[in-house]
């Protein structure tokens, strides 16, 4: 059974880590980073690069959702392995469920040190506010986009050393007066899309078939809890 | 007078806030109309959303345009609007699930600079709570506004209640967001927009459908 990994780079720290963990052979073709705020560019990307495969049997995407950037996204020649989550940070924290639990204790902002290294994250933007705006009107500008957030989460995923991103992000939570918090992730599911088996945690897409809404509806009546992401019957 | 609007729009698309106020103070002291100064403000801030959809512009950015238009709005017309009073034409909120609101806060302030009327409902709104408000002010318009995927579920939930009241037919449910055709059909809204200014002309054009037909039928 030949496989290649197609990950985002924004989470390579993780990926390496758990093909390292697995001892899974699979080549990794990465997408680049910092097309998280444009899923049409993104999906756009990520077809291309399928596109271009033809040699396997398997194509092992390491990618959520992603804000309908997966729609219309087609093999050729290999079937497509995806994981049922919304996007990279339920992947991280090792589930959907974890995330949604994090999310409905209180509005989060989720951080990695992949994220405040490669994507265009709010560390960056501050950042670069402050030296287009200056100061004030930048932190003006920062607490009207977290406005409704209360709390900033650092998940450690063990792929990184958290003392290299741990104080950035603390004093940028302090200074918008948000909660800061170090959560452990896990990279269990990550590991299990490496390795199968692909259970109902993923989803497994045949040569040819574009991936629709349908693809992640669940019957929410028979599940009850929704553990995996997916869109109500 | 031309020269000097084209700046204004100019100084709003570069996000030069002290120049673009200080451009519409000069356009004031001039006794420039100002609908027209508010409108050239208005492109300026549309021309934002473009360079942004390019990619060249971030979310902070579109955050800086709408605050200097609403400086602007609050220059030209103090405490006046230039919204006529009555019932809002337009319920507009975050899905439940959802806290999101830049977008949001963005086409409020867009559609209110064309004088439409806009009830914002805030964000994390739940499915009853949009209907009451359509049954209490039979707004035409309900907009719904989500940006993360699990809004899809309570937008559809959303529709589903509204379907069951007597208004749904009066009302046109326009989602907005991360949004597309797929997610318009799967949540039974009538129509998506992902941008602000495309959002306001569609209830601009809406409601001048909806008064054409009130003029046809006599009501």
């Amino acid at each position: 059974m030949s496989s290649i990994i197609v990950a985002c780079k924004t989470i390579h720290n993780e990926i390496e880590k758990a093909i390292a963990e697995t001892q899974v052979t699979h080549p990794v073709l990465w997408i680049e980073s910092g097309l998280h705020n444009w899923p049409d560019k993104l999906r756009a990307k990520l077809q291309e690069q399928i596109s271009s495969i033809d040699n396997v049997e398997y194509i092992i995407m390491a990618f959520g959702y992603c804000g309908n950037s997966l729609l219309g996204v087609q093999s050729p020649n290999a079937k497509l392995v995806i994981p049922r989550v919304d996007d990279c940070i339920s992947l991280l924290l090792g589930s959907y469920q974890k995330r949604q639990q994090l999310s409905a204790e209180m509005g989060t902002y989720f951080l990695t040190k992949g994220w405040m290294e490669y994507e265009n994250n709010i560390l960056k933007e501050y950042e670069r506010c402050v030296v287009r705006y200056g100061q004030k009107r930048a932190e003006h500008v920062m607490k009207l986009m977290l406005e409704n957030y209360k709390r900033v989460v650092l998940i450690d995923t063990g792929a990184y050393n958290l003392d290299d991103c741990l104080g950035r992000s603390c004093n940028f939570a302090c200074m918008l007066g948000l909660q800061h918090q170090v959560v452990p992730g896990s990279l269990e599911l990550l590991k299990k899309l490496f390795t199968g088996p692909w259970d109902d945690e993923f989803l497994v897409v045949p040569p040819g078939e574009a991936l629709t809404f349908d693809h992640f509806r669940t019957d929410l009546s028979i599940t009850q809890t929704n553990t995996n992401f997916g869109f109500s019957s | 007078m031309a020269i000097s609007h084209s700046l204004i729009t100019s100084a709003v698309s570069r996000l030069q806030e002290t120049k673009a106020l200080e451009l519409v103070r000069e356009a004031m002291a001039r006794d420039q109309d100002r609908f027209v100064i508010a409108e050239e403000v208005r492109a300026g801030l549309e021309a934002v959303g473009e360079i942004y959809n390019q990619g060249n512009y971030f979310l902070a950015d579109l955050i800086m345009a709408a605050e200097i238009f609403m400086e602007v709005q609050e220059l030209v017309f103090g405490a006046e609007t230039p919204v006529e009073p009555g019932p809002p034409q337009i319920i507009i909120g975050t899905v439940e699930t959802d806290i999101h609101d830049i977008g949001k806060n963005i086409t409020i302030a867009t559609m209110r600079s064309c004088g439409l009327r806009v009830l914002d409902l805030g964000v994390n709104v739940p499915p009853r709570v949009f209907l009451k408000s359509i049954q209490d002010t039979r707004a035409p318009i309900l907009c719904l506004s989500g940006l993360i995927s699990q809004s899809y579920d309570t937008m559809k939930k959303t529709v589903r209640l509204l379907d069951r009241d007597s208004l749904r037919p009066a009302t046109t449910v326009i989602i907005g967001g991360l949004v597309n055709e797929e997610v318009r059909k799967y949540t039974g809204a009538d129509r998506w927009v992902k941008d602000c200014a495309v959002g306001t002309a569609l209830c601009k054009e809406i409601l001048s459908s909806n008064n054409r037909s009130c003029q046809m039928t006599g009501s």
